[in-house]
């Protein structure tokens, strides 16, 4: 077992999960190192009650959960994602936007469940909320989503 | 709960994310660099001013006691759907104090054929890239130990010997050690000495 093969089978992820909640490339990427660095610490602690890719979740929602205590630096969540396909630029800079809009609760959930396939009972237990909750969060984020993307 | 609203953004993963894995551990490695820089200051400025000094000469065998009594399999753990097994010797009073090198890619214990129970103290490895851990680039080695464990000597290839205090995160019942190095590990020994 390598603890870097199993981190690079989830650096991906965990990546885009910060680049979308942050907007910001060199947030995500400070943010997705600390966590890996945080489960380095962590590893002997994972008992197998979880994947290792809820447990890095959780994990990363925990150093997300600090960031937003943290006051935003001046380029947190400015427009830096942008992606270079012919054709569908301005498309898809407006979902990048609408994503952004939401708030960071919102955003989260849909990171998770819509971006990055958690089943919502998953992303429930890795923020912590019920699943009830969740769902009902999921339920309206997605309809402020699809309100502000259709505008 | 309806699902007519459900959306499907799985196009706003990230395709080509940066090397993050790599500067993660390198960035744990200076942490457990400077926390250890620290540790030995405290511990320094501790023995300057009781006027102990740690004999340069002392042997890890001088160090943990020649007599290590019974062997005992102490540990059998689950890292990332892969079993990890981590034997030990216990001293006559039933505390460990030696654990044997730990295993590699294969994940064993170069432990021939020791036997004896499992208990819940763990330890774990990693990027070894050979079993005996030569040409290993780095390796992360961390375990837990009794709570009455203050802390473990590492012994490397090479002779040296690191010792590495434990530490009893909150809601724990053993306290916990970690180490991030280059080199080879020959061993993992409990300090009987340093137990609380």
């Amino acid at each position: 077992l390598d603890l870097a093969d199993v981190f690079r089978t989830h650096e991906r992820d965990i990546y885009t999960y910060f680049l979308r909640l942050s907007g910001n490339r060199h947030e995500a990427e400070e943010l997705a190192q600390e966590t890996f660095v945080r489960a380095c610490s962590a590893a002997l602690r994972f008992r197998g009650a979880s994947t290792v890719r809820t447990w890095l979740f959780g994990i990363a929602h925990r150093v997300w959960l600090e960031r937003l205590r943290r006051p935003p630096t001046s380029e947190f969540g400015a427009a830096t994602d942008e992606r270079t396909e012919p054709g569908d630029q301005s498309d898809w800079m407006h979902l990048l936007d609408t994503l952004r809009s939401l708030e960071p609760d919102d955003r989260e959930s849909i990171v998770l469940v819509d971006v990055l396939g958690f089943a919502p009972s998953q992303a429930a237990s890795l923020i912590d909320v019920t699943p009830e909750a969740l769902r009902v969060r999921l339920h309206r984020a997605r309809a402020r989503f699809r309100e502000r993307h259709e505008l | 709960m309806s699902h007519d609203n459900e959306l499907d953004l799985s196009q706003m993963r990230e395709d080509e994310p940066p090397d993050v894995v790599d500067a993660a551990f390198g960035r744990f490695r200076k942490r457990l660099v400077l926390g250890g820089l620290i540790l030995t200051l405290l511990v320094g400025s501790v023995a300057f001013m009781t006027g102990r000094s740690q004999s340069d000469e002392e042997t890890l065998e001088d160090m943990v006691g020649q007599d290590h009594g019974a062997f005992h399999l102490i540990a059998q753990q689950l890292v990332g759907g892969e079993e990890w097994k981590v034997y030990a010797f216990l001293d006559q009073d039933g505390r460990p104090c030696m654990i044997e090198t730990l295993g590699g890619g294969s994940c064993h214990a170069h432990a021939g054929d020791i036997k004896g129970e499992i208990a819940d103290y763990g330890t774990s490895g990693t990027s070894w890239s050979n079993d005996d851990g030569s040409g290993a680039e780095y390796v992360v080695v961390s375990g837990a130990v009794p709570p009455e464990i203050d802390s473990v000597l590492i012994e490397f290839d090479d002779g040296t010997v690191e010792r590495v205090a434990t530490e009893q995160p909150p809601g724990f019942d053993d306290r916990v050690f970690a180490l991030l190095s280059e080199g080879s590990i020959e061993r993992i020994v409990v300090d009987v000495r340093a137990v609380r």
